[in-house]
């Protein structure tokens, strides 16, 4: 893939595009889009900065399971097995409303799209919410 | 001299490319001009102003400069070969001041001079100012470049490019294939262009006005902190200057060791000049405002007998409140 | 949100963001727009300094907007429906209401009229503190401009009367006529990037994508249909603050969360950590180690913005294109990818190739994203719903000609104290929020050392006055004290802040101020509130 795109800023609601560019695998900078109807050339503090956490040492980099208090590192087909076997328990036992879904105002419209579906699809939930009530 | 068929431009900088890394204005998918890596976007109309200047490509928004792992302290630097494509004349201007900036007092910044000597600039003259905020003209410059700070300057004539080499670097540039010969003619031609080229996004009485008022103190604080009140403390204005080298260290922790790195910083955030006992020397965004302007235009004048501003209107283009160069001079010209 | 919905039919923003460059006036309260939405107060700026615009702000604290403003209201925290009941009392006294707007396409109006004439000026300024002149020109300047928006956010819903609050915003819009025309309108500005989408999309207890009701059977057969599964459920389901308490009261016992962080962002911090300790099983799903992944069972490393491709919709209800711009770190996934991986090994198939495949079906289940394809977002920056088909061209503005739910609707409100008022042991307001320089909780803002550098930590703001009376300095240590916790931190004394009340962050975990917040919640929209709460400030 070419590095670099045009993505929507992670931040505020106003919805900034700019320019992210990524030298050697690596999130390096961001410019601002003049042809933008809400930007237009322009950013604040936190979008031109945007870049600085994306290569951050402490992203998260394996799955991680926690056993009788102890934090390991796991397959994602363990992880994903795991989470779905014990959500299905629970549903089994105690029938879909014991279950709850928090998603996201961070993440995409279909993210946000399929989470809800697997909620009331695949766990026969309603309690799906997301933080940031507004 | 020699000319560049203008469909020629994009085998040129690919030629180039195989042995330097090329950075050329290039559209994206909206038609936007960005500075890019060669093959980032298209070259089509790739002969503008982008919102960043050519210093991105020496001092970047952020880089490692220090790694410290185990015991062992390495300095960082990176000397591969890059060629840009596309300087405005202002740009490189931005580049000699920095030069200047960065060896000061006899320190060199081994970071900066590092990717300075790697670095060959292809400066494009502006016939016609890239954009309306173009000023170079009441800086007392034009828009072209006379003493030879550059490695090659390309006039544009239509459907062809005349280019000049300033430097042993850009005679070799120009012995590239896709150049031919020029003719008598064009020596004829990029006289006129010279001749009759200018960028006036401000009148340069105006900005006379303003260096004078400033020179004798005669802007007070309440005039900068009405100003700074629409402030929204993004920092654009100095990211994109060609002549700002703030920069702020940090350093990030990884598995061996840590990193340290510096990236764009700006006179406008409170934090800057915030000394660790919580001082701060500069405690109104008026003050900081009034300390981003006085510098470019009066301090930089008294120590280098130049404005420390080229031009080129970005911080113009940039601030989204109205607070760049062109409009603070004006207001400054506007006070009795 | 549930008040404008209440009052127009749809609970979005009803106007676009580009429209500001053409407004005559705009009228902006609980929102201290500078530092949460910069590019919007950056619009105001501009209309002002270009085309003369006019600027009432309303707000208890002397925000940056407020000191360009042409008329600043700085009422009591928690009296926003005293302040607009006033306003419109002057409005209606003065003749300034919009007649013909108000018999074509509203009802319920005799009912405004007989509750705000309960708000004459001195009674309003009784309540809120604002000089009964200061109340008649901001009434005069928002209903005698042209055009005039009105802006608001977290100031105004976070209380427990915030659906109140917004109707009575309603309220104001209709008897002036400045809503359903372009460069008018009620709007709500959302504080993170993808809220709008995340409501849109049914990330709510009670809907479906495109605010399709649960409690509808039209509804579930469609889902039913479109799902392949049978036996969807019709009760509407419960929200972040309740779901948090039956995972307390042992109610919840799988709790799956993807990318927030309740252990900081929500009131009362320490019954929060009590309640996700005693879920029997919890997922995370993050690019950090959050505060709440620390109590998780599993954690499920996810990609950044960066990494991946999808589509956002802003506050304006823009839907936009947000390209990949590099490949994911070496371990993480992208979020769809982790979900179609549960859903699958829970029984249920999800076999999608790409959000663009997700987007489709989108498109297919929800009317008012219908026309909002993928290959139209390829060229365009980004399109409004409603959008009901390919051909349109979006909606920058809604209520056009008529409301969404026919006529608009008076709704009037009397105003409350608020849940939790100073008394003599607890004698000062805290009210939260926000500062430019960081978001939210602070996940991916604390990890960009020059966002650190300009928002250093959490600080206690008061006003001068009350440091004198309380004998403390800038940065002196003092211990903050509400019925629900305690925290120690420094002072920072700010004179635009008015006597009596005291301000702070939320971004901060280690000095985390909803560990004294409170958690009585809007009974309609289930906001808490984080805007106001009593405490006691003792110097240390
Ligand atoms: S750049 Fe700033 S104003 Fe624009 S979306 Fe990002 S956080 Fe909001
Ligand atoms: S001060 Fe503004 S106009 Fe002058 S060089 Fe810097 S960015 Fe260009
Ligand atoms: S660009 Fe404008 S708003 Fe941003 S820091 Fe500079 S002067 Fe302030």
């Amino acid at each position: 893939m070419i590095p670099g795109a045009l993505v929507v800023c992670p931040f505020c609601g106003c919805g900034c595009v700019f320019h992210l560019a990524v030298r050697d695998g690596r999130a390096v900078g961001i410019t601002p889009i003049n042809s933008h109807p809400v930007s237009r050339g322009s950013l604040c503090i936190k979008g031109w900065k945007a870049h600085e956490f994306i290569n951050h040492p402490a992203r998260l980099r394996s799955p991680l399971i926690r056993e009788h208090g102890i934090v390991r590192e796991a397959s994602w087909d363990e992880a994903l097995d795991l989470v779905a076997k014990r959500l299905c328990e629970i549903k089994e036992k105690h029938g879909g409303n014991a279950l709850g879904f928090f998603s996201s105002a961070k993440v995409t419209n279909e993210e946000n799209y399929l989470f809800m579906k697997m909620a009331r699809a695949a766990f026969g939930s309603n309690n799906i919410d997301h933080c940031a009530r507004l | 001299m020699k000319t560049l068929a203008k469909e020629m431009l994009e085998g040129l900088l690919r030629d180039i490319s195989r042995k330097a890394l090329v950075y050329c204005p290039q559209r994206n998918e909206r038609g936007d001009l960005l500075l890019l890596p060669l093959g980032e976007g298209t070259t089509d109309g790739c002969i503008g102003k982008t919102p960043i200047s050519a210093k991105i490509c020496l001092f970047p928004q952020i880089e490692d400069v220090v790694m410290f792992a185990g015991d062992g302290i390495s300095k960082v630097t990176d000397g591969r070969e890059t060629v840009v494509f596309g300087v405005r004349p202002c740009d490189m201007r931005g580049i000699v001041f920095m030069d200047r900036f960065m060896s000061r007092d006899n320190l060199v910044d081994p970071h900066y001079f590092a990717r300075r000597e790697a670095m060959t600039c292809m400066v494009v003259a502006c016939n016609e100012p890239p954009s309306e905020t173009c000023f170079c003209t009441a800086t007392g410059k034009r828009p072209f470049l006379t003493a030879t700070h550059y490695d090659v300057q390309f006039f544009d004539a239509g459907d062809y490019f005349i280019a000049l080499a300033g430097s042993k670097k850009g005679n070799r540039i120009l012995e590239d294939r896709h150049f031919k010969a020029a003719a008598e003619k064009d020596i004829e031609k990029v006289k006129r262009i010279k001749e009759n080229s200018s960028a006036a996004g401000m009148a340069a009485g105006e900005l006379e006005d303003a260096i004078k008022k400033l020179a004798e103190d005669r802007v007070d604080g309440l005039f900068w902190e009405k100003l700074a009140l629409r402030c929204i403390k993004c920092g654009g204005c100095a990211y994109v200057c060609p002549t700002c080298t703030c920069y702020n260290v940090q350093d990030y922790p990884f598995e061996f060791g840590y990193r340290r790195c510096r990236s764009w910083d700006s006179c406008l955030f409170s934090g800057f000049t915030r000394e660790t006992s919580g001082h701060n020397p500069r405690a109104t965004q008026g003050a900081r405002l009034a300390r981003r302007y006085e510098h470019k235009l009066k301090y930089d004048l008294m120590k280098y007998h130049e404005i420390g501003c080229v031009g080129c209107g970005r911080c113009s283009d940039v601030c989204p409140v109205g607070l760049g160069a062109i409009e603070i001079v004006r207001e400054i010209a506007l006070m009795p | 949100m549930a008040g404008l919905a209440a009052s127009f039919g749809s609970g979005a923003m009803t106007n676009s963001i580009p429209e500001m460059d053409d407004a005559d006036a705009f009228f902006v309260i609980g929102s201290n727009t500078t530092e949460q939405h910069p590019l919007v107060a950056a619009r105001i700026i501009e209309a002002m300094r270009l085309k003369n615009a006019k600027l009432v702000v309303a707000d208890p604290r002397r925000i940056g907007l407020a000191k360009l403003a042409d008329i600043h209201l700085m009422h009591r925290v928690g009296t926003d429906v005293a302040l607009l009941n006033g306003m419109m009392h002057v409005i209606l006294e003065k003749g300034w209401e919009n007649k013909a707007f108000i018999a074509e396409r509203t009802e319920n109006f005799d009912s405004l009229r007989e509750v705000v004439k309960r708000y004459p000026p001195e009674k309003t300024a009784a309540i809120t503190g604002v000089d009964p002149g200061t109340l008649s020109e901001a009434a005069e300047l928002y209903a005698k401009s042209a055009k005039t928006m009105l802006f608001y956010a977290m100031g105004i819903t976070q209380h427990t009367t915030g659906t109140d609050n917004v109707k009575t915003l309603a309220n104001l819009a209709m008897l002036t006529g400045h809503i359903g025309f372009p460069s008018t309108g009620v709007n709500p500005l959302r504080g993170q990037n993808n809220v709008q989408g995340a409501c849109d999309m049914g990330a709510l207890p009670d809907v479906f994508s495109g605010y399709q009701r649960v409690s509808d059977d039209d509804v579930i057969r469609k889902f039913e249909r479109a799902w392949g599964v049978g036996g969807l459920s019709r009760e509407p389901g419960l929200t972040v603050t309740e779901i948090l308490h039956e995972a307390g009261t042992g109610g919840i016992k799988g709790l799956y969360i993807m990318g927030e962080n309740p252990a900081v962002s929500d009131p009362e911090a320490r019954a929060v950590e009590r309640c996700l300790r005693k879920v029997e099983f919890l997922v995370v799903q993050d690019i950090f180690m959050t505060e709440t992944a620390k109590f998780a069972h599993v954690i499920l490393p996810a990609v950044s913005f960066a990494e991946k491709t999808g589509t956002f919709t802003n506050t304006e209800r823009r839907v936009q294109l947000s390209r990949q711009a590099m490949k994911p770190l070496k371990g993480c996934l992208d979020e769809w990818k982790i979900i179609c991986g549960v859903a699958t090994r829970a029984g249920y198939r999800m076999g999608y190739d790409s959000p663009e495949e997700i987007l489709r079906e989108i498109n297919e289940v929800t009317p008012s994203y219908r026309g909002i394809t993928w290959k139209r977002l390829e060229t365009v920056w980004g399109i409004a719903w409603p959008c009901p088909n390919e051909d349109h061209p979006g909606t920058p503005f809604l209520h056009k000609e008529r409301f969404v739910r026919g006529l608009g609707h008076f709704d009037p409100r009397e105003y409350m104290a608020a849940f939790e008022v100073p008394d003599e042991q607890y004698p000062f307001l805290l009210t939260t929020g926000r500062v430019g320089a960081q978001y939210h909780t602070g996940t991916m803002t604390r990890k960009i050392p020059l966002l650190e550098r300009e928002a250093p930590g959490a600080v206690l703001e008061i006003s001068p006055e009350d440091a004198v009376a309380l004998r403390v300095r800038e940065g002196s240590m003092v211990g903050l004290e509400s019925r629900r916790g305690e925290l120690r931190l420094p002072v920072h004394l700010n004179p635009d802040i008015p006597k009596g009340t005291v301000f702070g962050t939320f971004h901060f975990s280690e000095k985390n101020m909803n560990a004294l917040t409170i958690c009585a919640l809007d009974p309609v929209a289930k906001i808490p509130e984080y805007k106001s709460c009593a405490v006691s400030v003792r110097r240390l």
